[in-house]
């Protein structure tokens, strides 16, 4: 399980679902600049989508190994943020054709002898910044839960590595109780492929000045907070080949299982986390 | 030891002294940026030698470079390109939180096997193989992954394997790469070396110091041809005009004043059959003209539109 190696022939997918509720005009930092979190998300989404071409490409060609969504909800409602408003599922072939130019954004470094200096990085905005409207959470994850299903459900993607979503937010729902909101999480993580279920890693950003968790074991522990144990049971057990990632990335010393589940994350772990998925895809 | 990512590794290369923490005098080609299964790769030169600078992008990379570190520890052979490995060289991440070790090797001088079967040598280079697969044996190493793109033939005719993060101890991983390379020099090699290096003194080099993507252009009898690195033919001399190749791809007229689009081996990818061809090496694509109307090819040379109107096909003549 979680082995099939990613070809032309199977190919898998990625869905990042993005809260893009009025919350998310709030103030975070991302490299010591200000902005919004819904910036930071989508700058590192589109740090993610970048990579993701960039694997998918060989020489010259761009090779379809992966069909992928970016999908927002708020004020009740959910809608691609890439391309076709109506076309959720991308194949990263056509998603090349319709990149748009890179962007330069210049920040400034702190080298090891203390110095600052400036360094610049380019990346194609392929999402921007959306923040308006309440938290419709529930909307979002049954939509997930559809096309994913209708995903699955295709013979040529029977056999493929199964899909990986990215649920980014900030906030509570304000349409669903935690009950029904791991009711339908499942609902995801119950769509699969042959080579196992979907894994459905929920991400909370940070809302103030606190320790993030990252992938833990066992949240009861470390967290009494109702909602917080909602998302852990929310989010998919990690399987054990992606184990040693997210150890690395969590600092994890104590062994897995771990959950797909990021707390109070700071702009830079969301890109660490999203980077999982261009990191685990084992392509041909 | 950390992953890296494709981004971050093009980042860090467009700006070596913000990224790299020990090493300095990094001038990385970026357009030779590319990705295996579990590397991300991109030549270089590094303190003025010419290097390729591998970054891992998979779990799997790690394990991998830390057996062929443990393989590879303190043995000296041809075989084998000199491997360092760099911990936590790099700086990862938007806020640079993180380090990634790299790999780079220093290849020997010279063209890659892919090359040289079709420029040198039958004899040549079944010497080579026997003399590299003998190393390998003498060390007790297998590389793993030896093909034609692996290993660099010097200009003495002897073989360097490079991508050594797959090495291992034992001499059973290579046995079915020897089988293969055999083959493809039985296949493909220059039967006759001696004829070639009489051709090769009756034409008239343009000189050493015009190689451009590992061609020289050569002239023979006032026609056009070109020849490899080592200054052996490898695309006839038979056109009255030729670009310098632009990634694998030239540019060519022939006697008649029709124009094609030839690859790095001659092979004739949109043939000389039109009045006008223009190629931009950036996307890959060709324009070609035939009794007043334009066509637009890919790179294959496969036509990908009707034959228009100049002005209705979509090319920036100027730009191009």
């Amino acid at each position: 399980m979680y082995s099939r190696p990613i070809t032309h022939m199977h190919r898998t997918a990625f869905v990042i679902l993005l809260d893009c509720s009025t919350s998310m005009q709030a103030t975070t930092s991302l490299n010591a600049v200000s902005m919004s979190k819904a910036d930071a998300v989508a700058t590192v989404c589109n740090f993610m989508l970048d990579e993701l071409l960039e694997r998918a490409t060989r020489g010259q060609e761009v090779r379809n190994y992966y069909d992928i969504a970016v999908l927002g909800y708020s004020d009740k409602s959910v809608r691609s943020l890439i391309s076709d408003p109506n076309e959720e599922f991308i194949p990263i072939d056509r998603l090349a054709k319709i990149a748009p130019m890179p962007q330069t954004r210049c920040f400034d470094q702190i080298l090891d002898d203390g110095c600052t200096t400036s360094a610049f990085f380019s990346l194609r905005p392929w999402i921007e910044a959306q923040a308006l409207g309440d938290t419709p959470m529930h909307m979002g994850l049954a939509h997930t839960a559809i096309i994913l299903e209708k995903w699955c459900s295709k013979p040529e993607n029977q056999d493929s590595f199964p899909p990986i979503v990215f649920h980014i937010t900030d906030g509570e729902a304000t349409d669903a109780k935690p009950a029904e909101l791991i009711n339908i999480a499942r609902s995801i993580t119950g769509t699969q492929t042959n080579d196992g279920n979907t894994l459905l890693i929920n991400i909370k950003l940070c809302t103030e000045e606190g320790k993030s968790v990252l992938f833990p074991s066992d949240l009861e522990k470390q967290d009494g907070n109702t909602n917080h144990l909602a998302l852990y049971e929310m989010s998919s057990i990690i399987p054990k080949q992606l184990e040693p990632l997210i150890a690395a990335i969590a600092n994890h010393t104590n062994p897995g299982p771990y959950r797909g589940l990021a707390l109070n994350a700071s702009p830079c772990e969301v890109l660490s986390i999203l980077n999982i998925g261009s990191e685990s895809v084992n392509i041909i | 030891m950390e992953l890296c990512t494709i981004i971050e590794f093009r980042t860090a290369l467009a700006q070596p002294s913000h990224y790299f923490r020990s090493l300095r005098n990094i001038d990385a080609d970026l357009t030779t940026l590319c990705r295996s299964r579990h590397f991300a790769e991109c030549r270089a030169v590094v303190n003025g030698q010419n290097a390729i600078i591998y970054a891992p992008i998979s779990p799997v990379a790690i394990e991998y470079v830390s057996r062929a570190q443990r393989t590879l520890s303190g043995i000296q052979s041809r075989c084998v390109t000199p491997m360092q490995v760099y911990s936590d060289e790099l700086r990862c991440g938007i806020t640079c939180e993180r380090y990634c070790s790299i790999i780079i090797e220093f290849p020997a001088m010279g063209t890659p096997l892919a090359e040289a079967l079709y420029t040198m040598s039958h004899d040549r280079l079944v010497a080579g193989l026997e003399q590299f697969y003998a190393r390998l044996t003498e060390c007790n190493i297998s590389h793993n992954h030896i093909d034609e793109c692996n290993i660099i033939v010097d200009n003495r005719g002897e073989w360097h394997a490079i991508r050594q993060y797959y090495t291992s101890e034992g001499t059973l991983g290579d046995d079915a790469s020897r089988k293969r390379l055999s083959e493809l020099i039985d296949r493909y090699a220059l039967a006759d070396g001696e004829r070639l290096m009489q051709l090769h003194e009756e034409y008239a080099s343009y000189g050493a110091a015009n190689i451009v993507e590992q061609r020289q252009r050569i002239e023979q009898c006032g026609l056009i041809g070109f020849a490899d690195a080592y200054g052996e033919m490898v695309v006839e001399c038979k056109y009255a005009a030729a670009s310098d190749f632009a990634e694998c791809r030239a540019v060519v007229t022939d006697t008649e004043h029709r124009m094609g689009l030839i690859d790095n081996f001659g092979v004739e990818v949109i043939p000389t059959l039109y009045d006008e061809l223009i190629y931009d090496a950036t996307s890959g694509y060709s324009w070609a003209s035939k009794d007043a109307l334009w066509a637009k090819f890919n790179y294959l040379g496969e036509r990908i539109s009707d034959w228009r109107d100049r002005l209705e096909i979509d090319i920036d003549f100027d730009e191009a």
